[in-house]
C-alpha cells in the first residue's frame, strides 16, 4: 500500500471513526501514553488535513494494521469501543482488506 | 524518572512531573479555564489527560462557589491545603497510565480504556453524592489482565454533618455504577478514606450551625 493510499485510508477511517454514536473526539493516537499532542479533532469537525492524520494506518504481517485512540460520551465505553472496531473492520473488509489487527483506545470518558 | 529536586517548584509541591499533563501544567490549566479556553490551545485540547484534568477542575470550581469559608468559628476549620491535594489529585489521575482491555469477540481486536480514562469516571462519582469531592483514586490490582481482581481505594472530602458511613456507601455504589457500565473490570472493593470535611451554602439555605 502506498503512502498516498495509507494516507487516504486513514481520511477515511478518521471520518468513519467519528460518525460512531458516543464518538467526541479522536485524539493522536500515542497521545494516550503521554506523547505531546498537537492536534484534535472534534465531532463537530469532519477530519483532519492530509498529512496529520490522527488514525495510524499501517501494514503488519497479515494485513492493515489500525490504530484508534477516541473520547466518548455515552453510557459505555466499551460498547462504543466495539462499535468503533466494527465499523473499521467492516471497511477494511468492504475495501477487499485483511485486517492486520485494529487497536482502540478509549482515553477520555466525558462526565 | 526525574528527580525531585529538579522540578519547577510548583510541580515539586504538587508531586507531578512535566510529562503527566502533556507538559502543561495544573497551573497553565487554570488560566486556561480562567481565559474561557480562548484562544483554543491545541497542545492542551488535543490531550487526553489535560482534558480529564480540566473536566475535573470544571466540576472542582462549580462546587468551589458554594463552598463557605467564612461564619464556619463553630465548625472545624477546613485544612487550607485541601484544595491543593485535590488538585494534586486531579493532575495526578489524569496521566494516562495503563490500558485496561475490553473484551470483544474478536480475538483479534486489541480494545481498551486507560487508566487515566478510568480515573475520571470514578472521580466524577462525586457528582452524585452531594457535596463530596474526590482528591485522588487508585486502582489496584493487574488491570491489564482481563478478570483480574481490582481494588479501588480513594480519597474523598465530605460535607460537614454528613453520615459518614450512609455517604461512603453512595460513593461506593455511585462508584461501581460507572466502572461496571464502562469497562469490563473485575472490581473486588471500593475503600473511601475520608480526609477532609467541608461546609457547602446551598442557594437559599441558611448555616446550619
Amino acid at each position: 500500500m502506498s503512502t498516498t493510499e495509507s494516507d487516504a485510508l486513514a481520511g477515511a477511517l478518521e471520518a468513519l471513526v467519528l460518525r460512531v454514536p458516543g464518538v467526541t473526539t479522536l485524539y493522536r493516537s500515542g497521545s494516550a501514553v503521554g506523547a505531546v499532542t498537537a492536534t484534535v479533532v472534534s465531532a463537530l469537525r469532519s477530519s483532519s488535513s492530509k498529512g496529520d492524520r490522527l488514525v495510524l494506518v499501517g501494514e503488519s504481517g497479515e494485513g492493515r494494521a489500525v490504530t484508534v485512540t477516541i473520547g466518548i460520551d455515552a453510557d459505555s465505553a466499551a460498547e462504543v469501543c466495539r462499535a468503533v472496531h466494527d465499523a473499521i473492520a467492516d471497511h477494511l473488509r468492504g475495501l477487499g482488506l485483511v485486517s492486520g489487527g485494529i487497536e482502540v483506545t478509549v482515553a477520555q470518558v466525558v462526565q | 524518572m526525574t528527580r525531585d529536586d529538579e522540578l519547577p517548584p510548583e510541580l515539586r509541591r504538587l508531586g507531578l512531573e512535566p510529562d503527566d499533563l502533556d507538559g502543561h501544567t495544573i497551573e497553565e490549566l487554570s488560566d486556561y479555564l480562567d481565559a474561557d479556553r480562548t484562544p483554543a490551545d491545541p497542545s492542551i485540547e488535543g490531550s487526553p489527560g489535560c482534558q480529564l484534568a480540566l473536566q475535573a477542575m470544571r466540576r472542582l470550581r462549580a462546587l468551589s462557589h458554594s463552598l463557605m469559608d467564612a461564619d464556619v468559628a463553630a465548625t472545624p476549620a477546613p485544612d487550607e491545603g485541601w484544595i491543593g491535594r485535590i488538585l494534586e489529585g486531579i493532575a495526578l489521575d489524569a496521566r494516562a497510565g495503563r490500558r485496561i482491555p475490553l473484551d470483544h469477540a474478536d480475538p483479534t481486536a486489541d480494545l481498551a480504556i486507560t487508566e487515566g480514562a478510568v480515573r475520571g469516571l470514578i472521580r466524577a462519582a462525586e457528582t452524585d453524592v452531594e457535596g463530596t469531592i474526590i482528591g485522588r483514586c487508585r486502582l489496584t490490582g493487574d488491570l491489564t489482565a482481563p478478570g483480574a481482581p481490582v481494588t479501588i481505594s480513594v480519597d474523598a472530602s465530605v460535607l460537614w454533618g454528613e453520615n459518614l458511613p450512609g455517604m461512603a456507601e453512595r460513593l461506593r455504589a455511585a462508584i461501581l455504577r460507572r466502572v461496571t457500565a464502562h469497562t469490563d473490570l473485575t472490581v473486588e472493593a471500593i475503600d473511601i478514606t475520608v480526609y477532609d470535611i467541608h461546609r457547602l451554602s446551598r442557594a437559599g439555605e441558611e448555616d446550619r450551625t
